[in-house]
């Protein structure tokens, strides 16, 4: 479960960068890479038992499962959810994943004082 | 309601620690190794082999959920420079947690350090401790499917160690669709097929070390 880990320290880093008073944190949506690692419904678990231990049980978290994006040695740029899925034009595995592979936390939602 | 859009990494809060020691390790000489696998596929046997055979001087920081078993083997081994992180039910090693124990080490003289992580091939693959190389081991008996169900770990490994060859004769083995596979996940993977029983492919792994320290 290291979907826990890194919840917090999501949590850690929208109160050190955005957010240092989570009580004007109204949602926080996630992008989660097809290759991050990352069980997209474990990390919601985590952030919400986080957030209610918190006392925060009212954040909204939104996360978004999206595929992972390769860049092939042709030049030809291609989404991927399987590993084993080639290039779309050639069929080659040479490529540079170039997307998908982290977890983002893409925007904060604040309430307006 | 306003909407920040701010597009940070979730990993940030381990990755800033992990660029620390990233730096302190680069500052010392030190080039950093996180060994990545199984339970049970050789990690503190490869590492003790390490210590009879690898004639260069190194640190070896062990990570367990429980005991501080694998750092005293290490210690048994002849090797007084070992030590024992326990997570205490952690699945994976962080960056903080190395930041700790290298705070408390003699790193002057050392011009490796060896990092066993805990034993599982899902959660320690995406958190950098700040080595310089991911080192993921396979074993024989674990079966040939590993690659293809643990994508994460080895997209990022660098270097595949195919440990336990000398069983290949007794088991259903297809070795050679395991190197494709890691080669579909990652085209530059660099991969060795090694033996603690025979010493197989471990000089070849030792001097591939060397090399890559001389350009870290
Ligand atoms: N036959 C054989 N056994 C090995 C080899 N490497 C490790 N072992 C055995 O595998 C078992 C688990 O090894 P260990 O190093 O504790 O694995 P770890 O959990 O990855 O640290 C031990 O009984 C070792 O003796 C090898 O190359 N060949
Ligand atoms: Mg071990
Ligand atoms: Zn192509």
């Amino acid at each position: 479960m290291h979907e826990f880990a890194l919840a917090n320290d999501i949590i850690e880093t929208v109160s050190a960068r955005v957010a240092p008073d989570l009580s004007k944190v109204s949602g926080i949506n996630i992008d989660v890479g097809a290759f991050s690692g990352v069980v997209a419904d474990s990390l919601d678990f985590g952030l919400r038992t986080i957030l209610a231990d918190k006392n925060f049980p009212d954040v909204k978290i939104n996360i978004t499962e999206v595929p992972t994006v390769a860049r092939c040695e042709c030049g030809n740029d291609y989404s991927l959810k399987e590993i084993f899925e080639s290039c779309s034009v050639c069929h080659s595995f040479n490529r540079k994943l170039i997307s998908g592979m982290d977890v983002i936390i893409e925007s904060v939602e604040l309430v307006e004082e | 309601m306003v909407k920040k859009t701010v597009e940070i990494s979730a990993r940030e809060h381990n990755d800033l620690i992990a660029a620390e020691n990233r730096k302190h390790f680069f500052d010392h000489g030190i080039f950093a190794v996180n060994i990545i696998g199984s339970p049970g596929c050789g990690k503190t046997s490869i590492l003790e082999y390490t210590v009879n055979h690898f004639n260069e001087t190194f640190a070896v920081i062990v990570g367990d959920v429980k005991t501080a078993l694998d750092s005293d083997r290490i210690i048994h081994a002849g090797h007084s420079n070992a030590y024992a992180i326990e997570t205490g039910g952690g699945c994976h090693l962080t960056a903080q947690m190395i930041k700790e124990k290298v705070g408390q080490m003699e790193t002057a003289a050392i011009d490796y350090l060896f990092i066993e992580n805990v034993g599982n091939l899902v959660c320690p693959s995406t958190f950098d401790l700040g080595e310089h190389l991911k080192i993921a081991v396979l074993s024989i008996p674990e079966g040939d499917e590993k690659v293809r169900k643990y994508p994460a770990l080895f997209l990022r490994a660098a270097v595949v160690l195919i440990n336990k060859v000398d069983l290949l004769g007794f088991m259903d083995y297809d070795i050679e669709r395991v190197k494709e596979d890691c080669r579909a996940h990652n085209s530059k993977v660099k991969i060795f097929e090694t033996s603690v029983k025979t010493g197989q492919g471990l000089d070849a792994f030792f001097d591939y070390l060397r090399e890559q320290r001389r350009y870290f």
